[in-house]
């Protein structure tokens, strides 16, 4: 377990649930409930929490393209707190946001532990 | 007995102070809240200082409601609700009538026309809401609603009870198809509630005139409230054309100055929309605005604002009334919105221009059989709405996610300035057929003559198609609702679209609607800003780049003007003296509808009825919202 990324692991997962609430709307209209922009929101943030639970759950093997991994989750925040943006779902965008800056800034946490 | 009399004298003359109260409280008891259409409300405590503490009173939901995804026809619902006798009165796209209590939402009965939910003339079942009259009687039946259905059929109800009245036509349903009786492709379609000027029911009808070239010519029907006879009717087609042409109908509201015995009727273009080869004879009541006596339905004048019109600029929503001031003189004028973006403000005495209009030349079509108008009235004071003279530029964003599609099209397709024919090579249309403005019109504060109007910038494509290549794409009366319509009878179908890229974008330069306010006075601009958001497939656009609407604003005497009209679902309010957004509360679908603002036992209300456009987007909706201050 990468305690580092346990910090985006849960944005993604707030965001997710916020995506969710926004497509589906269970407490009433959000204004963009089962639209395709909604959806594109909702599979973003899955992918960003469902990639941020492999990098805290996952095995070492799957951490040889950790790199790789998180310059795509990376995008995949930051394109979800765009669509957050313009789907006027302002929580969204700004816990999307802040997941992709957790995720920049996590192996830079691991440097300088090592550095120590 | 004494005590008994000496406090019904106590309580008389309280009771007489309650109803005269009553009655001087703000009413909406007609579309356009009263027959003048100013869309001005009276009412005090709506301010921009307390409209921060609006909020939902109550919501009701009519169930008369289809996506179009079932049996049944998709809904669009414009209905104003009309404030009178103490309650709410709704029309539904079902055609039933719902009354309300104004002040809980709570239904104090329905009437069911059972009309046939088939859209005989229409794309989708349409209402734009109910009438009401009364006698100034009590009894049975001296109050009255009245609403219209698809099927030509005009019902009359109790206003108490909503049970019909046996003394109106036929047993309270007129059959108004009865006067179809000239080329009568499709019936009279009922959409529109009738204006009621004392004890007359103005009323005028839809129908398909996209579709046929020879068609039901245009008329308006005057209807004794309580009978239902047939008082007059005038005609907007000369005799000699009708063989060969049709509609120049009445389908939106109207508006009366009963001092001075005139009703002003807002007529259409004659059909077919697109192409004139067959009546390129003058037709002068055709796309005009037309004042008619009261008493006889003689033709006092009219002013026609679109010479030829192949452009189905048909006159889209009633003149508002406003008394203005020039060179130390009041002017008794009204004021015609139209969809190619000119405001022509006229005397409504005689129908003359209050501001220079300029006849100018205009491009001239090079389709078959085709002459178009030489001219068009230009009416540059008040300016134009949303620079309609101008078509927007290419739009960078929808240029680069297209590859420069929009640029290639700019190319492509002919545009020589407004009132650009349609061509076989493709016409960009600006304003396009939804208009610059539409049935909402403007509102107007008869206190200092300020006009209050939102508006569309859309481009559209519009292409003459030769009937044998029409026929291959689509059959011979084929059209469908991705923009062919057969125009029947003549050489041409058309294809008609928004101009956007191959992702839905809009190919033109944002804003894509606005909103703006005029002084009628001097006839100076104050101000047009970007109203609303739009939207697409969620995305919201910025603030800066408006939306299209569809629907009208009202004005209040507190300076605020409460419109929803947008893309967004949104209802707001704007600060009158700026156009600044006070506030806004988003609903289930684009508010399509112009508000009823009033007072109801001493609370002043909002009231819109939230129905949903296929033209601004797929979402529709049952809902109706009031407002009120937090108490």
């Amino acid at each position: 377990m990468k305690n580092r990324f346990l910090t985006s692991l849960l944005l993604a997962v707030i965001g997710l649930v916020l995506a969710l609430i926004a497509y589906t709307a269970p407490f009433g209209n959000t204004g963009v409930d089962g639209s395709i922009g909604a959806l594109l929101a909702l599979v973003g943030a899955a992918v960003t929490t469902a990639g941020a639970a492999l990098l805290v759950f996952g095995s070492a093997s799957s951490h040889r393209f950790g790199p790789v991994l998180i310059g795509l989750l990376v995008l995949a925040a930051v394109l979800t707190a765009i669509a957050g943006y313009f789907l006027m779902q302002v929580a969204l965008a700004i816990v999307m946001a802040l997941a992709a800056l957790a995720l920049l800034l996590a192996p830079l946490l691991q440097s300088r532990r090592s550095a120590a | 007995m004494i005590p008994r009399i000496l406090s019904a004298l106590l309580v008389l003359p309280a009771l007489g102070a309650s109803i005269a109260a009553q009655a001087q409280q703000p009413q909406w008891s007609a579309f356009h809240g009263d027959v003048r259409s100013t869309k001005f409300s009276n009412v005090q405590t709506l301010t921009p200082e307390t409209v921060g503490d609006l909020e939902r009173a109550w919501e009701f939901h009519t169930g008369d409601v289809a996506d179009g995804s079932g049996e049944l026809p998709q809904t669009v619902w414009s209905a104003t609700p009309i404030y009178a006798n103490q309650t709410l009165y709704l029309g539904t796209p079902f055609y039933r009538i719902i009354a309300l209590d104004p002040a809980t939402g709570e239904e104090r009965w329905s009437y069911d026309s059972e009309s046939a939910l088939e859209a005989l003339t229409q794309p989708a079942l349409k209402n734009r809401g109910v009438s009401y009259w009364e006698s100034g009687q009590s009894g049975v039946c001296e109050k009255r609603v009245y609403l219209g259905t698809m099927d030509a059929e005009l019902h009359a109800v109790d206003a108490d009870t909503g049970e019909r009245c046996a003394d109106f036509a036929d047993g309270g349903v007129l059959n108004v198809n009865q006067w179809n009786t000239v080329n009568d492709v499709f019936p009279f379609s009922l959409l529109q509630p009738p204006l009621v000027v004392g004890d007359t029911l103005l009323l005028g009808w839809a129908g398909k005139d996209w579709a046929y070239s020879v068609a039901p010519p245009g008329n308006l029907l005057a209807i004794d409230a309580r009978t239902g006879e047939l008082k007059w009717e005038a005609s907007f087609i000369p005799e000699e054309l009708i063989p060969r042409t049709g509609t120049a109908n009445i389908w939106t509201a109207m508006t009366a100055d009963p001092e001075l015995g005139l009703v002003y009727a807002p007529v259409s273009s004659p059909s077919p929309n697109y192409w004139g080869g067959d009546r390129t004879d003058p037709i002068p009541m055709a796309t005009s605005v037309t004042a008619i006596d009261l008493e006889t339905g003689e033709i006092a004048w009219s002013f026609q604002h679109v010479n030829h019109d192949i452009w189905d600029y048909d006159t889209p929503s009633a003149p508002s009334l406003v008394d203005i001031e020039r060179n130390g003189e009041t002017i008794p004028a009204l004021v015609q919105a139209t969809k190619q973006g000119f405001l022509f403000v006229l005397d409504r005495r005689t129908g003359e221009p209050v501001f220079d209009i300029e006849q100018r030349a205009t491009p001239q079509s090079t389709a078959q059989g085709e002459v178009s108008a030489p001219t068009q009235p230009f009416a540059m004071t008040p300016e134009p709405l949303g620079n309609a003279l101008e078509l927007p530029d290419v739009w960078w964003l929808s240029d680069l996610v297209s590859f420069g599609q929009c640029s290639r099209d700019r190319e492509k397709y002919l545009y020589e300035g407004i009132f650009t024919p349609p061509s076989e090579q493709g016409t960009l249309f600006f304003p396009g057929t939804a208009g610059a403005t539409n049935w909402g019109g403007v509102a107007v504060d008869p206190r200092n003559a300020r006009l209050y109007v939102n508006a569309s910038r859309i481009v559209q494509l519009i292409r003459l198609i030769p009937r044998a290549e029409y026929e291959e794409i689509q059959g011979p009366e084929g059209g469908n609702e991705q923009g062919y319509s057969p125009q029947e009878g003549s050489p041409y179908g058309i294809y008609l679209t928004d101009w956007s890229n191959w992702a839905g974008m809009p190919c033109w330069a944002p804003p894509f609607g606005t909103f703006s306010a005029y002084d009628l006075n001097t006839g100076e601009k104050l101000y047009e800003t970007p109203f609303g958001r739009a939207q697409l497939d969620g995305f919201y656009g910025l603030e800066s780049w408006g939306s299209p609407t569809l629907g009208g604003p009202v004005v209040t005497a507190g300076g605020l003007v409460f419109l929803g009209a947008s893309v967004d679902s949104r209802i707001r309010a704007l600060d009158a003296a700026t156009g600044e957004e006070l506030w806004s509360d988003l609903v289930e679908a684009p508010a399509v509808s112009i508000p009823a603002v009033f007072t109801h036992e001493g609370a002043d209300y909002v009231v819109f009825a939230v129905g949903g456009n296929s033209i601004l987007k797929p979402e529709v909706s049952d809902q109706v919202v009031a407002y009120r201050l937090k108490q």
